[in-house]
Parts: structure tokens; C-alpha cells; sequence
């Protein structure tokens, strides 16, 4: 099999805590892994605080991991930090942001947006500027183009503003997209609209792309695979009809049985013990607040299980059933 | 940018003081060719104002008008250069800590605050006696003691617009540092940029004065410090002068009230929180005195034709338009919609909770039979939260923050008759246990609860009088999907027990369909649909409810079909502005 | 909590050692030779071996300019500002003592006064907004609060002192009064301060009311009074214990900013009503070009102005919950 798009292996981010004389940190990422191959979805499925946002600027290099690699096309791309290397990343890597409402400079016009990356990255001629701006427009199904173009962000609604996200990502013919929560800030009869656009991409231009989301109904519409993130780890990954269909990890299934999804989704309890304050560094994170977990679970780090092909858990109940992997293998 | 400067004439304020400015720029520029020679001793010392001398004569007899008129040169000249240089300085090191962060904000940010605590005036006393005497001693003194509050403003902002994904996504484009500066932060500070300037030289022609005052300027040339240094040294207030010193000061008092008319006014106009609104007035509805219909039985509330219109300044707009549904005693009924449905104002108008720029223009709302809409006072306050109680969505800003949570429920239940604080503390204990809580909580601050739990305090506090109606607007938007169905299914259980009707306010559907009994569908301020969850989920009639409900993905049901096909047609519409406030361009926070 | 504390102590420590700092500086660094023309000017008063003696005492010699810096430390932590020129010879510590008094005393008071008018004025335009206290008197206060304090204190006392004759010209106290603990000294200090309180009170109050009314608005739009409302609480109660209270809080850290410039005010307030403060001594100082008086001054005040901001800082915390907990 060729190198993945793009791969990530153990990227691991802390952050300081406490004032300027503190050395104390609070591990947010906690040795990550996951490969996403061209035209491919993969969804990346996390509640507040499980770390989500931080590999998202991880990914679109707005931050620097503590430790780990990523690989765009097989190179080592942290090795480099030249700024020619970092420019032709970007011009392969964007990313789309949550908030629609503040990822677009208030001051500056739609065209502007989207010429930028063109100039910056050498895409078109100046001449080409204006054609090329509005095929873009025209790609996200903002017609008539000319007259999206000349409008300022205020002009426009929140799912017009994320098509011109999009259109500004696409601007530089990228390979990936991270797309971190597109539709979480949108009305609801425009979300499909987006997340539809941002599909096609994929089949038409065979881009890859990470949609980091906390909605695991919208990942299944979506996502070829899911990873399930929890307190800065990975505790589920496979393909989303496994994920999502037979859920190994405790975890998993807690997030399903909490859906709003079907009419007796308030009558199923709950499977999750109360618990409070933050995940243990030592052990399975998830221990304290895990119905079914047992002594061995509040001190030794669960091992990644593989129960079957592509699918993965870290869970120390399902080591029983399925085969040891080996810790550097990816999801 | 044309809009802004249209806004800024129109702007009494603004009108006002610009043309003070306009004048005393004029009078500085051409005045002194009108008048005598400040210098000159052209009459007898302290004589009152004469038609030789409009403002009489100063102590060594000296036209004082033509002192008036001359001094206004070096001292707007003073001013406005040190007030662009403050800026500037301010502005360039504000923007360098702001933006680059870290070390170099550490460092910065540490000298900024030095400077800000060393009072200014002295420091500015002690550099201004060892330099030498000049015309660009002032400036430098003031600018040296002056730029440390201006740093500090511009580095608050530039922090703030650092962390807006703007420039996030400028990064990921490939822009280098210099053009996020210059092209994505700076233009967003325009109004900023401007104000600052405006505030500065107010600090420094204040600061100029004073200083002169004191003797530190160069007392032979004229400039308004001067006059009045002058004043002070030839006893014009022993020999009762008083035309000596009155008018400069006159003089200063308007330049500096006339800049901080227009600095208010570029506030006011980027920040629209502090203008006050006088919209076009809104036809007053036909209030009737409170009366009391035979309640309908089996119904709690009946909201009837009820039109609520937001007064704008392009006059009325229509946000909740002839609603009418009923609600049962112990009833959920849930109200689904997107922004800009109406469906919060629907909430708000139940309690008297509207805003002032909006009213009820037609309809009722029948609580028990009482018509709500024409309470008023005591009544209003009486009705509030002993027959109808809300849990807001921001459970996070809603409670009071510098008071424990105990506190806010004896506010509560005292607004409500008379209670001691230890039966209050007793009830207060019992309901936090009843939503999950630790009674000890009582003695706790908000802050130091989580968003789940500090929601479940809103719900708490919410049944601290046992209300028959608890409206719950958005109340799980801000949470994780685990702690809303922990949260759900709590309150659904004191429900059963407690017996009050809920009024379910929400944008998710599903949710609702869940939850409630009933549910209406809100589209432009219009209930389009009314149905029993059952028969919605089995059968919308409306189309905009069957968009609705295809919108939202679901976990189980056969529907993986993501097909590109074209977009709605109203999403796509050029026509249709942004719903939500634009984002102000170097807003303060 | 008890870090909060420490850490704002250090930060006060630095500001107080940068300022310390500058003081040596900007002797050393101006153009000319100021330190030659100040030690000119008392030519004539000493013997030229005293001279010697006295550049020594106040660090100028010849030695390298770290050595000059300890030696100056050295006597500042004796608490040695020097000799005044004008004063000559008594040192720069006593001339300053008394005077130092008096404008705390001053300038403390107005600033209170002036604060806690304002802010309550604040908070009663933004509760009613738009009424005759917020587009009236929000206005004219602006207005005065635009007259350089001294020029509204020159104005005050032509008209209340020289032409009405209600308060007494000039000084903290009549000339015929024994200072002391007694009622009709502490009645005449009173008296006297009547004018130059009142000027600096009435130049500041527009600021602080404006202030406060703005946190104030913004704070009436956040849910929580939403929520105060919703509860049938009583408006006065919304009013003060639910808005006020925390549109104070930012109102607070800025009377702290403000404390160093509303000083500097009363400084030239003193001066018009010849007051015997620190204002008073600063012009002496001007107008004689005695150095070290003036950077005597400018120590003191600074020193005050740090323990001010400290003061204010001890309150914040006393005020808000929050702090204390991310203390």
C-alpha cells in the first residue's frame, strides 16, 4: 500500500497551567495516531475538552506538537520548519474554521478571501485573478459569482459564509482539508447543504479530509472511518458502519446512548457512573467514569486491541477477545 | 468606510464637536494675522475688557485676546503632534506585545505596566528640567510619559482580534507576519486608531498646559500654558483680573470638550452598546386593564394572535407574528426553530422579559386566564417566577458572579415574602440536592461550578417557588450530548413529581421530538405547524418541518445517501442579509 | 491568594526599583551637563572642599557609573534624597515630609469623594438611561471635567475666596491656629480644604460617572440581570446588589490607573491655593532648578502612587470571587 496523505504518529501537546514560575502542565494530546488517504473522510469524534481543536492546529501547523510525527506524502514535514517549507504545506493542507462569523476578515471583501491564496501560492496569473475567483464561488454554489464577490462578510448568512470558507480553501488545490466543526455554527436547514459541498470535494477532486465534529450522527452521515477522541486519546477507531454499528469501547457507547436520536432516546439510562473533576493521568482515562471498569484500570494504561481488521479500541475488557497490537501501529 | 463617515455626520455629537475642532483649527491657522502683537505692551497692565481690547489687558499690558487667539498655534500644534506620536508608539508596541505573545509580550507587557503606575506628571517634571529648553522638549516629555496607556489599549485589542480564527485562517493561506499586521489587524483598529488619537491629545494639550503652568515650557513664547502662567505670576486673581485667565481657559475647555465629543462619538458608533436608541416609535397595542377570563379547562396558558414587532431604524420589524397555541397543566410543548424565528422573544414576552425596543402589538397571553401582557410593577414582579419561571441558556453568565450560590436563592425566594436567611439556605440545600448537587454547594461561587452543573443550579433555582410553567430556553445548547441527556432526563423526572409544564425552546428537533408532548414549528415569527411529536414524527404537513427534519442526520435509520444535489434555493438567495449582528470593526471589549 | 498578593508585591517591587532606576538615569543621560550647572548653583553657599564632599555625597564622582548606581542605592536605602538647593541645608527627606502629608490627605479625599459620586451617579444614568441625569448632567459634567484642574481651582477661588469671600485664600490653616488635635484646628484644616477639594472633585466626577455608566449599560444587557429580572426581584436590589456590584468591579482596577493622574491635577490644584502640599514644593523646585528636591518629589509620589495601586489591587480582591480563586 503507498504512504498514506497524511499521518500522524504519537503527537503528543501539553499546555502550562498556572502562573509564569509554574512548570506544572496538563496533557491535552496524548500520543495521537491516525492516516487519512486521498479522497478519503475521516471523522474525528470528541466531546469539549477532549482535545480536538488542539490537533486540529496541530494539523494545520498553527501550533507545534511536544512530541510525534506528521507526514504529508511520506515526509517528515516537523523536521522542516524553512519558511518554504511551511508555505508549500500550506498549500497543500487547509482548513476550514468553525465559526464562519469570525474566519472571515470583517474589513475585506469575498474576493479578496480568495485572491489572496491564489497570489500567495502562485496558482494563476494575475490576469486569470477574476476568472478564477468566480469559478470558486460558482464550485461552492454561490451564483451569481460576480455579485458574491464584491459582498463583505456582514452581507452574507452563516451558510453562505462557510461556502466561502470552503471556496477560499479550495483556492490553493489542496490535498487535505481539516475542517474543524464546519456546521456546528450553522442553522440547521443549511447544514446539510455544506457538509453535502464538502463531500463532493472529496469524490470530485479526491481530497482527504479530517472532520473533526462532537456530533457523531452527522460523522456517520459523512466519515468512511471514525476515530473516537477521549481526554486527548484515541480510545476507538475503524471504519464508521463498525464504529458505529458494534461499539466496542465503553466510551463509544456512552456517546451513542446520548444522541437525540429516535423517540425513546430519553427512557435508555445512561451507562456511565457520576464523576467529577479531571480525567486520571495514570491508567484509562476513562476508569472514573466507566460503568463496567475493573482494578487494573485506574493504573495501567489499556493496550490498543484490534478485534478486528481496521478496527481498533484501547480498552482493557476487550483484550480478552481480541488481538495485542502493537503500540506504533496506526489506526 | 463611506457608511462610517456618512454615520459620523449625521452623528450629533460628532457634528457638534468636529465643528469646534474645524473652528479652533481655523482660528489657529489664520487668527493670528487679525490680531496685535501678543507681545507687544500696548496699554496700561490689568485693564478690563475695553473696545480697545475686547478681553482687556493682562498684567504687563498685553492684548489678552491677541494672547488668546496666538496661543491657540503652538499649544493644537503641540497637541496634535503629541497626540499622533503617542499613538503611534502606543499603537506599535501595543500591537508587537499583542501579536507576537509570548516572551516579547512578557517583556512589553511588563514595561507598559511600569510606565502605566509611575505617575505621569512628576516623571514628565524631572525629564523636562534636564532637557534642554526647545520646541520638541514638550513633545518628547509628554510622548516618554504618555504612550503607556495607549500600549496597553492596543495590546488588549490586537490580543483579542490574535485570537479570532481571521487571522488563524491568514496563517494557514501562507501570510507572512508584516501582511497580517498591516492587512487583517490593522484595518480592523481604524476606529480604534482614530479614537486613541483623538483621547491623546486631549491627554497632551491637559498635560501641556499644566506643565507650562508649572513654569516648564518656554515661558516667552505664547501658548494657552503660557497665558495662564502668567496669569498665576502677575496676581491677576489679587488684583480681581479675572478677563486675564477666563477666556484661555474657556478656550482649552472647548478644544478638550469638543475632542471628547467626537472620541465618544466614534465609541458609540463602533459600539452600538452604549447608544441610546431612539427608534421610531411603535404603535402602542391595545393594552386593556389586567382582566381575568374564566380559564378554559384543562389549559395553563393560551397564547392568542400574539405579534411582537422590534422598533428599528428603518421602523417596525415583525418578529413574532399572530401565534396562538395552548399548553396543558404538566404539559411539555416544545417550540423548534432556527435564528430568527422568534421562537427566544416568544419566551421572553411570557415573562415581561422583552427588551425596551420591543412590544406586543396585538394578541394576548393568558396565564390561568390573566392576561400577562398588561402586567405591570408589583404585579409583574409578583407573577414573575411564582407562576412562571425560565432556565436561560447561558446558565454560564446567568448567575450573579459575585454571589454564592445560597445568596441568589434567598434573593429569590425573599423577592417573594418574607424569609430568613437560614430557612432560604434550608430550601436552597434541599433543591440543589434535588437536581443531583451537592447541598454544600450553597456556599460555593459560580465560577467554580462546571457549565453541566451550574445548569442544573439554573434549574434549581428555577423551581425554588414551585411555579406551574418553567420555560427552558436553549437550556443544553452549550453542553456535551452525554451531560444534556444527564440534565433531560433529571428534569423530566422532577416533572413527574413536581407536576409544572415546561415550554421547551430549541433548534434541535430531534431533541424536541423526543422530549415533548407537543411541538410547534417556528418559521419567520410564524407557528407553520402544531402536532404531537408522535404524529410529527410520523407525518409533517408543512414543508418547511419536513426540511426541517431531514436537516438533522440520524444514527439508525437507512439515510447515508450524501448525493451532492443542488442547495436550497433560500440558503443560496443573494438577497437574504446575515440575520446576525456584522462583526464591528475595532470594536472595544 | 496569598500568590496573587505576592506576585502583584513583585510587580509594585519592580515598578518601585524602574523608577528608582529612571531617577538615576536621567541625570546621567541628558545632554549638557546638567549635574556640573546644579552643583553650579550652590557655588557661593558651600566651600569648594565642601563642594567635593557634597558631589560625593550625591553619587557624582568620577567613579564608573555602576559603582555611582550602588553608591546611590546605597543612599536611598538609608532614606538620603540629598540636599535642596532652595531649602539649603536641610536634606530633600525633611523638606519633603511634611508637605507629603498634606497632599495625601488632599488628594485621597477628593479622589474618594469624586469616586464614589460619580460611580453612584454612573449607575443612576445607565439604570435611566436616556433620562435627564444621563443626557443632562452626563454633558455638562463632561464639560467641566474638559477645564485644567488648576484653572477650575484659579476660578474657584476668585470667585468663592476674592469676590464672595466665603473661604480663606490660601494654606491648609490659618496663621493664627496651633496645630493640633483640637476640634476648631481640625475645622479650619476643613475650611480650607473645602475649595481645593471641591475644584478637584468637580474636574474628576464627569470621568468616573461616564465610566461607570458605560460598564454599567453593558452589564444591564448580560443575562444575569436578564435572569435578576425573570425573578420578581426588586429593581432597586437588580439594581445595586445584581448590576452595580459588578460594573464596579472594572471601575476599580481603573481608579487604581487613574490614582497617578489625578495626583498630577491636584499637584497644580495646590499650587493655586498655595496649599502647603507636595504640589507646592514641585514648583519651588521648578522655578530654583533644585535638582534633587525634584527628584525627590518624584520619588515620593511615585512610592505613594505604587502603594495606591496595591491598596487597590488588595480591594479587587477583596471584591470579586473570582480573583480570589485564581489566586
Amino acid at each position: 500500500m503507498s504512504a498514506p496523505l497524511l499521518e500522524a504518529e504519537g503527537l503528543t501537546r501539553s499546555f502550562s497551567v498556572g502562573g509564569f514560575f509554574s512548570r506544572e502542565r496538563r496533557p491535552i494530546l496524548k500520543g495521537v495516531s491516525f492516516s487519512l488517504q486521498p479522497g478519503e473522510i475521516v471523522a474525528l469524534v470528541g466531546e469539549s475538552g477532549s482535545g480536538k481543536s488542539t490537533l486540529a492546529r496541530l494539523l494545520a501547523r498553527l501550533d507545534m506538537p511536544d512530541a510525534g510525527h506528521l507526514r504529508l506524502a511520506g515526509r517528515d514535514v516537523l523536521a522542516d520548519d524553512s519558511a518554504q517549507a511551511s508555505l508549500d504545506y500550506r498549500g497543500r493542507v487547509q482548513m476550514v474554521f468553525q465559526d464562519p462569523f469570525a474566519s472571515l476578515n470583517p474589513v475585506h471583501t469575498v474576493a479578496y478571501h480568495l485572491e489572496r491564496p491564489l497570489v500567495r501560492h502562485g496558482r494563476v496569473p494575475k490576469s486569470g485573478l477574476r476568472t478564477k475567483v468566480l469559478s470558486l464561488l460558482e464550485s461552492v454554489g454561490l451564483t451569481p459569482a460576480d455579485a458574491f464577490a464584491k459582498r463583505y462578510p456582514h452581507e452574507l448568512s452563516g451558510g453562505q459564509r462557510q461556502r466561502v470558507a470552503v471556496a477560499r480553501a479550495l483556492a490553493v488545490e489542496p490535498q487535505v482539508i481539516i475542517a474543524d466543526e464546519p456546521t456546528s455554527m450553522l442553522d440547521v436547514s443549511t447544514r446539510k447543504g455544506v457538509l453535502q459541498l464538502l463531500r463532493g470535494l472529496t469524490q470530485e477532486r479526491g481530497i482527504g479530509i479530517l472532520f473533526i465534529t462532537h456530533d457523531l450522527a452527522s460523522a456517520r452521515h459523512l466519515a468512511d472511518r471514525i476515530l473516537v477522541l477521549y481526554a486527548g486519546t484515541v480510545v476507538e477507531a475503524g471504519r464508521a458502519e463498525q464504529v458505529l454499528g458494534q461499539p466496542r469501547h465503553p466510551y463509544t457507547k456512552l456517546l451513542l446512548s446520548a444522541v437525540p436520536d429516535g423517540a425513546d432516546f430519553l427512557q435508555a439510562a445512561l451507562p456511565v457512573r457520576p464523576a467529577t473533576g479531571l480525567p486520571p493521568l495514570v491508567g484509562c482515562p476513562f476508569a472514573p467514569r466507566c460503568p463496567v471498569s475493573e482494578a487494573r484500570c485506574s493504573t495501567v494504561p489499556p493496550p490498543n486491541i484490534l478485534p478486528a481488521a481496521n478496527h481498533l479500541v484501547r480498552c482493557h475488557l476487550e483484550a480478552s477477545k481480541g488481538v495485542t497490537a502493537d503500540a506504533s501501529v496506526s489506526s | 468606510m463611506h457608511d462610517s463617515l456618512r454615520s459620523l455626520l449625521r452623528h450629533r455629537k460628532a457634528a457638534v464637536g468636529g465643528g469646534l475642532l474645524l473652528f479652533f483649527l481655523l482660528l489657529s491657522l489664520v487668527g493670528p494675522w487679525f490680531v496685535m502683537d501678543p507681545k507687544d505692551l500696548v496699554g496700561r497692565p490689568h485693564q478690563p475688557p475695553s473696545a480697545a481690547h475686547w478681553f482687556g489687558t493682562t498684567g504687563q499690558g498685553q492684548d489678552v485676546l491677541a494672547q488668546t487667539v496666538v496661543g491657540a498655534r503652538e499649544t493644537l500644534a503641540v497637541g496634535f503632534a503629541v497626540g499622533a506620536l503617542v499613538t503611534l508608539v502606543g499603537a506599535l508596541v501595543g500591537v508587537t506585545a499583542g501579536y507576537l505573545g509570548r516572551r516579547v509580550d512578557d517583556v512589553l507587557s511588563l514595561t507598559t505596566n511600569v510606565f502605566l503606575v509611575i505617575p505621569g506628571m512628576p516623571l514628565a517634571i524631572v525629564l523636562g528640567a534636564y532637557l534642554p529648553s526647545g520646541p520638541f522638549r514638550m513633545v518628547a516629555v509628554l510622548t516618554v510619559a504618555g504612550w503607556a496607556w495607549n500600549a496597553r489599549v492596543f495590546r488588549a485589542e490586537s490580543l483579542a482580534l490574535r485570537g479570532r480564527d481571521f487571522v488563524s485562517a491568514a496563517v494557514v493561506t501562507g501570510e507572512s507576519h508584516a501582511r497580517i499586521v498591516s492587512r487583517e489587524l490593522l484595518p480592523n483598529m481604524a476606529s480604534l486608531l482614530g479614537s486613541s488619537f483623538i483621547g491623546n491629545t486631549l491627554y497632551a494639550v491637559g498635560a501641556q498646559v499644566g506643565l507650562e503652568f508649572l513654569g516648564l515650557g518656554d515661558v516667552s513664547a505664547v501658548t494657552w500654558g503660557t497665558n495662564l502662567y502668567w496669569a498665576g505670576n502677575d496676581a491677576a486673581l489679587l488684583t480681581r483680573s479675572w478677563w486675564i485667565f477666563v477666556p484661555t481657559g474657556l478656550c482649552i475647555a472647548l478644544v478638550g470638550f469638543a475632542l471628547t465629543l467626537v472620541s465618544s462619538a466614534i465609541d458609540e458608533l463602533t459600539n452600538p452598546a452604549l447608544r441610546v436608541h431612539k427608534p421610531a416609535p411603535l404603535p402602542k397595542g391595545t393594552t386593556l386593564p389586567v382582566h381575568v377570563d374564566r380559564p378554559a379547562p384543562g389549559v395553563l396558558l393560551s397564547v392568542q394572535d400574539l405579534c411582537i414587532d422590534y422598533a428599528t431604524e428603518k421602523g417596525a420589524s415583525r418578529v413574532v407574528d399572530t401565534v396562538s397555541f395552548d399548553l396543558a397543566p404538566g404539559e411539555v410543548f416544545g417550540l423548534a426553530g432556527e435564528s430568527g424565528s422568534g421562537k427566544s422573544t416568544i419566551g421572553s414576552a411570557l415573562l415581561g422579559l422583552l427588551p425596551t425596543s420591543a412590544r406586543v402589538t396585538q394578541g394576548r397571553i393568558l396565564f390561568n386566564g390573566m392576561d400577562v401582557t398588561a402586567l405591570e410593577g408589583a404585579g409583574l414582579r409578583a407573577f414573575r417566577w411564582r407562576q412562571v419561571s425560565m432556565v436561560f441558556q447561558s446558565a454560564m453568565s446567568a448567575l450573579n458572579p459575585v454571589l454564592t450560590l445560597g445568596e441568589q436563592f434567598h434573593d429569590t425566594l425573599a423577592a417573594h415574602g418574607r424569609v430568613s436567611r437560614t430557612t432560604s439556605y434550608a430550601r436552597a440545600r434541599e433543591l440543589l440536592g434535588m437536581v443531583g448537587l451537592s447541598p454544600d454547594l450553597v456556599t460555593a461561587y459560580p465560577h467554580q461550578l462546571s457549565g453541566g452543573m451550574r445548569q442544573r443550579v439554573g434549574i434549581a433555582l428555577a423551581l425554588a417557588l414551585e411555579p406551574r410553567l418553567v420555560i427552558m430556553d436553549e437550556p443544553t445548547t452549550a453542553l456535551d450530548v452525554v451531560v444534556q441527556k444527564e440534565l433531560l432526563q433529571r428534569m423530566l423526572e422532577l416533572k413527574q413529581r413536581l407536576g409544572f409544564a415546561i415550554l421547551f425552546i430549541t433548534h434541535d428537533l430531534p431533541l424536541l421530538l423526543a422530549l415533548s408532548d407537543r411541538v410547534g414549528i417556528l418559521q419567520g415569527g410564524k407557528l407553520v405547524e402544531v402536532g404531537t411529536s408522535a404524529g410529527l414524527r410520523a407525518g409533517a404537513q408543512h414543508p418547511y418541518t419536513q426540511l426541517l427534519l431531514s436537516s438533522f442526520p440520524h444514527l439508525v435509520a437507512g439515510d447515508v445517501s450524501v448525493t451532492p444535489h443542488p442547495p436550497a434555493a433560500s440558503e443560496l438567495s443573494v438577497a437574504r442579509p446575515s440575520l446576525r449582528v456584522a462583526a464591528i470593526p475595532g470594536g472595544h471589549r | 491568594m496569598g500568590r496573587y498578593i505576592l506576585r502583584r508585591l513583585g510587580f509594585y517591587l519592580i515598578a518601585a526599583w524602574a523608577s528608582l532606576t529612571l531617577n538615576f538615569v536621567i541625570p546621567r543621560l541628558a545632554p549638557g551637563d546638567p549635574a556640573s550647572a546644579m552643583f553650579a548653583r550652590f557655588q557661593g553657599k558651600v566651600q569648594p572642599e565642601a563642594m567635593e564632599a557634597l558631589k560625593a555625597a550625591f553619587g557624582f564622582t568620577d567613579a564608573p557609573l555602576y559603582s555611582q548606581y550602588f553608591t546611590y542605592l546605597k543612599h536611598l536605602a538609608q532614606g538620603d534624597l540629598g540636599m535642596s538647593y532652595a531649602y539649603f541645608p536641610s536634606p530633600v527627606t525633611e523638606v519633603i515630609g511634611t508637605g507629603l502629608m498634606w497632599t495625601v490627605a488632599l488628594a485621597g479625599v477628593a479622589v474618594i469623594i469624586s469616586f464614589a459620586l460619580g460611580s453612584f451617579l454612573g449607575v443612576l444614568a445607565a439604570w435611566n438611561r436616556g433620562g435627564w441625569l444621563d443626557s443632562g448632567l452626563s454633558p455638562a459634567l463632561a464639560f467641566l471635567g474638559a477645564f485644567p484642574y488648576f484653572w477650575l481651582a484659579m476660578l474657584a477661588l476668585y470667585l468663592f475666596g476674592f469676590v464672595l469671600g466665603w473661604f480663606p485664600l490660601r494654606h491648609a490653616y490659618g496663621h493664627d491656629m496651633e496645630p493640633g488635635m483640637t476640634f476648631a484646628f481640625a475645622a479650619d484644616v476643613a475650611r480650607h480644604a473645602v475649595l481645593p477639594a471641591a475644584s478637584i472633585v468637580v474636574a474628576t466626577l464627569g470621568g468616573w460617572m461616564l465610566g461607570m455608566r458605560n460598564t454599567m449599560v453593558a452589564t444591564l444587557g448580560t443575562d444575569s440581570i436578564r435572569l435578576a429580572h425573570a425573578r420578581g426581584l426588586p429593581p432597586r436590589q437588580v439594581m445595586l446588589r445584581y448590576a452595580a456590584r459588578n460594573a464596579l468591579l472594572p471601575n476599580v482596577t481603573s481608579f487604581g490607573m487613574a490614582v497617578g493622574f489625578v495626583l498630577s491635577g491636584s499637584l497644580l490644584t495646590e499650587i493655586v491655593f498655595s496649599y502647603p502640599g507636595t504640589g507646592y514644593l514641585l514648583i519651588l523646585a521648578v522655578r530654583n532648578q533644585d535638582y534633587p528636591l525634584m527628584q525627590g518629589l518624584f520619588l515620593v509620589i511615585t512610592l505613594a502612587v505604587l502603594a495606591a495601586n496595591f491598596a487597590v489591587d488588595l480591594i479587587c480582591l477583596w471584591l470579586d470571587p473570582r480573583t480570589r480563586a485564581h489566586a
